[in-house]
């Protein structure tokens, strides 16, 4: 029924929100997209399910083992793919993005080899506890999603815009030159954004893991694409930008599956994408292009 | 037609920041008119609004009489104006002959087809572009250069130089240059000077930014004077001399920059 | 001749298709847009392909050349509003379309067959054999088995639709029209200061791309008499992205050398086979930190013809 759609729908997208707030992180910063996001949401969710089911581990530990991985995933990422390009001169963004792109396909059948492929069952008994309302049964899995993902928005909003730290970050982000000329230290703030970045992912996983009870490992795949296609739709760089087109996507593919044609639900996003980039390119929160740069 | 180019109160401003305000004088075919100021001044946006790199705020921009103004940058080449860039933007990975060729693009032809079959037509035309870029590259003094080398790996002096061909290589009637003999010495800007006086020999009409004052002297019929994006002078190169707006603009960077 | 491994032929068929594949990314490459759509282009060659040929009933070529323009055209619409896009926008949002056209073909089943595709697609080498031997004519006269001379046509027409591909961009950037690619690859405001209609030419690169894809696309059709959704995945794209990139992604032979390379070494190596996409992603990451143009690029090559010249001297 309609409400329960709705907090399905919710829910959907507070994980996508939670996926793409990494990539803006990284964009952010960056500049480049990190197209291995998506497998290592899909490590993270493995490891926390490794965790629950051969461990026999308590939720929370899950969480920090999926944290702990997939931020170290970030690390080894950033250190082995990005920085030897950023020293190397005359190497392009879409260098780094390719570079990327080589760690998702490692990654990817890494995964393949290592868990296999098909559905696993991610059982916690977490998940069964439930809320009735009226005719409405909300589960508390649901609820603590959306907290989380409220938490990580505004605690990243904050942290950038307060934080001593996170205005270093904006600095590195604005320019990475005059940021290191100002006594920034820009390399380690570039790890820690991806570390960051990644670590976000890794709880994406877990959540998705405890919200649907089946992973595969063909989900880093199209929650990476995803999650592209949000940033693209929110505007690169945005916080906002990622928590709206995250919600907005989570939304979208709920209904149309409720209501719809469960077929197309995958389409939509790029079909988010198609629309944004021919009505407004630099995303719903993006800023447009300044025209004398380059 | 006594005006070539005609500037009709241009105005640039980038978010709150106006560039250019109010701009508005004109070029008479064959002259040489010099555009020069402190640095920031709005020179090369000026030089940008006018080749369409971005269009102006408000104002016109008017060449032989048509308003170029909306036009593409590649239209506004095509009508007949080009130009050299501040910080050289040669194609540094294609060959010095290749850089020329190029510049040759608007005024030949050949298509994707006629370019893979090789039709006799399509030949005669790169014999020809080959032709006019042997001839241009002898203009601007780079007869000896390898024409297959990398423009890249050429020396300062000869990029500037060859950047100055392949603007000349579209036939303009009106050509830019943004500061030709930045970071020369007197020998080479010497040389430069003797370029610049054979292309107007050729009928082109050039407009000139640089901060070389004895170069600025010598060349230039016309001046015009830019402070904060205004134009606060024009006239001969004697009477801007003696112009106290304009000493007093250049004031703290005069006698620095004037090699005279 | 048993030495005429059809194995071998087919082997070398998918090299060709790939090769054909690698060079539709680099000429929009050329143009310095880096689109990774040219699988969904390949899917609209290969079903128009197929569909013509199973439910219309029309000659092979004129599928091949329906597929091809088809592919083309929506070249042009797809490039038109992409030229609002650079760098890593324009990488997504043409991997996005591929991924929309995916979604639309397992979804529309009655002109796509969805999910399932469409078989029996006529094959070339089969059609071939058929139309002679209604002529009288046996393979065995040549001393090959029926299936060495099916495998052998198809490898044959694969050849023949490389070497032309090859040979036709190979010209095209040595021509008037090439060097306004590299101008716009180079620095693109120079190039519309020098006189260059940039739209026009990006455009024009990137229905070529997508012309040629769509011509692998229905090659591959009438090669493996078989399509469907999952041969025009995100996995496809990036193949042809990694041919590209490996080989050389600037000059025409460079995705060639890639597609070849990548293609055989699989099947070469048992242990390369099947930790394949491990190693492809690997090879990307180190690429991009040591030799970012790819294996093969134009300081390579001059210094091949360099030596060449010196030796007939």
């Amino acid at each position: 029924m309609f409400l329960e759609q709705l907090i399905n729908g919710i829910t959907q997208g507070s994980i996508y929100a939670i996926v793409a707030l990494g990539y803006t992180l990284v964009f952010g910063v960056l500049d480049i997209i990190n197209m291995a996001h998506g497998e290592i949401f899909m490590f993270g969710s493995f490891v926390g399910l490794l965790a629950v089911t051969k461990a026999d581990a308590p939720l929370p530990v899950a969480f920090l083992a999926a944290i702990v991985s997939a931020a170290a995933m970030g690390f080894l990422l950033e250190r082995v793919a990005l920085r030897p390009l950023r020293t190397r001169r005359g190497a392009s963004h879409l260098a780094s993005m390719i570079s990327t792109i080589g760690v998702s396909i490692l990654l990817e059948n890494v995964a393949h080899k290592l868990f296999g492929a098909g559905n696993h069952l991610f059982e916690t008994s977490f998940a069964e506890i439930a809320f009735h309302v009226g005719p409405v049964t909300i589960y508390l899995v649901q609820i603590v999603i959306l907290a989380i993902s409220l938490v990580l928005m505004a605690g990243l909003a904050l942290w950038l815009s307060r934080s001593r730290s996170g205005k270093a970050l904006r600095a590195t982000a604005e320019s990475l030159e005059t940021a290191g000329l100002l006594g920034v230290n820009t390399n380690r703030m570039i790890t820690a954004t991806v570390v960051i970045a990644s670590a976000m992912g890794g709880v994406a996983g877990v959540l998705v893991g405890m919200a649907f009870s089946y992973i595969n490992n063909q989900m880093g795949l199209s929650m990476g694409l995803k999650g592209l296609a949000i940033i693209i739709f929110g505007g690169m760089g945005s916080v906002y930008g990622a928590m709206a087109g995250g919600l907005l996507l989570g939304l979208s593919e709920t209904f149309m599956v409720a209501y719809g044609s469960s077929g197309y639900r995958d389409a939509i996003a790029f079909v988010l994408i198609i629309v944004i980039l021919l009505l407004k390119p630099q995303g719903l929160f993006g800023q447009a292009p300044a025209e004398a740069r380059r | 037609m006594t005006t070539l180019l005609s500037l009709k109160g241009i105005e640039k401003s980038f978010g709150g920041l106006a560039a250019l305000s109010g701009i508005s004088f004109d070029v008479r075919p064959g002259e040489i008119v010099g555009v020069i100021g402190p640095n920031g001044a709005g020179k090369t946006t000026l030089f940008n609004v006018i080749t369409a790199v971005f269009p102006p705020t408000a104002g016109e921009v008017e060449f032989d009489g048509e308003r170029i103004s909306g036009l593409p940058s590649h239209a506004i080449t095509r009508r007949g104006v080009t130009r050299t860039f501040q910080n050289i933007r040669l194609f540094s990975a294609m060959t010095v002959e290749e850089n020329v060729m190029v510049g040759r693009h608007c005024r030949t032809g050949s298509g994707v087809w006629r370019g893979v079959l090789g039709t006799p037509g399509q030949r005669r035309e790169e014999a020809g572009i080959r032709r006019k870029t042997a001839e241009l590259l002898d203009l601007v003094g780079l007869s000896g250069v390898d024409r297959e080398g990398i423009a890249g790996s050429l020396p300062y002096g000869h990029q500037r130089r060859l950047e100055i061909a392949r603007a000349l290589a579209a036939e303009p009637r009106l050509l830019l240059l943004d500061e030709p003999v930045a970071g020369m010495n007197d020998a080479e800007t010497q040389d430069v000077f003797g370029l610049i006086k054979r292309v107007q020999s050729l009928g082109v009409t050039i407009l000139l930014i640089e901060h070389d004052m004895s170069l600025v002297m010598k060349a230039c019929d016309r001046l015009v004077v830019f402070n904060f994006g205004r134009k606060i002078a024009e006239g001969t190169p004697a009477r801007i001399r003696d112009d106290p707006q304009v000493i007093e603009a250049y004031l703290g960077a005069a006698e620095g920059t004037a090699d005279a | 001749m048993e030495w005429l491994n059809p194995y071998h032929l087919q082997v070398a068929s998918f090299v060709l298709i790939n090769a054909i594949l690698g060079v539709s990314i680099y000429i929009t490459l050329s143009t310095g847009q880096l689109s990774l759509g040219n699988a969904g282009f390949m899917s609209i060659g290969a079903y128009t392909a197929a569909l013509l040929s199973t439910q219309h009933h029309l000659p092979i070529p004129v599928g091949i050349l329906a597929g091809s323009l088809l592919a083309g055209v929506a070249g042009v619409l797809v490039g038109i509003p992409s030229l609002r896009l650079t760098g890593v926008y324009l990488a997504i949002a043409t991997l996005g379309f591929g991924e929309v056209l995916r979604a639309v073909l397992i979804n529309w089943e009655s002109l796509t067959g969805g999910a399932v595709g469409v078989a029996a697609i006529p094959q070339m080498g089969r059609v071939i054999l058929a139309w002679a031997g209604d002529r009288g004519f046996s393979p065995e006269s040549l001393g090959l088995q029926g299936n060495q001379f099916i495998s052998l046509a198809v490898f044959l027409i694969l050849l023949l639709s490389t070497i032309l591909s090859v040979a036709f961009f190979l010209r095209l950037s040595r021509s008037r029209v090439g060097r306004a690619y590299s101008a716009i690859r180079l620095d693109e405001s120079a190039a519309a200061a020098a006189g260059i209609p940039i739209t026009y030419y990006k455009v024009m690169a990137f229905s070529q791309g997508a012309l040629l894809s769509g011509f692998a696309g229905a090659l591959f059709a009438h090669s493996t008499s078989f399509v469907s959704p999952g041969d025009f995945t995100y996995h496809r794209a990036v193949e042809i992205l990694v041919f590209a990139v490996f080989g050389g992604s600037e000059h025409i032979f460079g995705p060639v050398f890639g597609a070849a390379f990548l293609t055989v070494m699989p099947e070469a190596l048992r242990f390369v086979s099947e930790y394949r996409y491990i190693l492809y992603g690997i090879l990307l990451v180190l690429m991009m930190t040591f030799r970012p143009q790819g294996v093969i690029d134009p300081p390579l090559m001059r210094a091949v013809r360099r030596m060449r010249k010196g030796r007939t001297e």
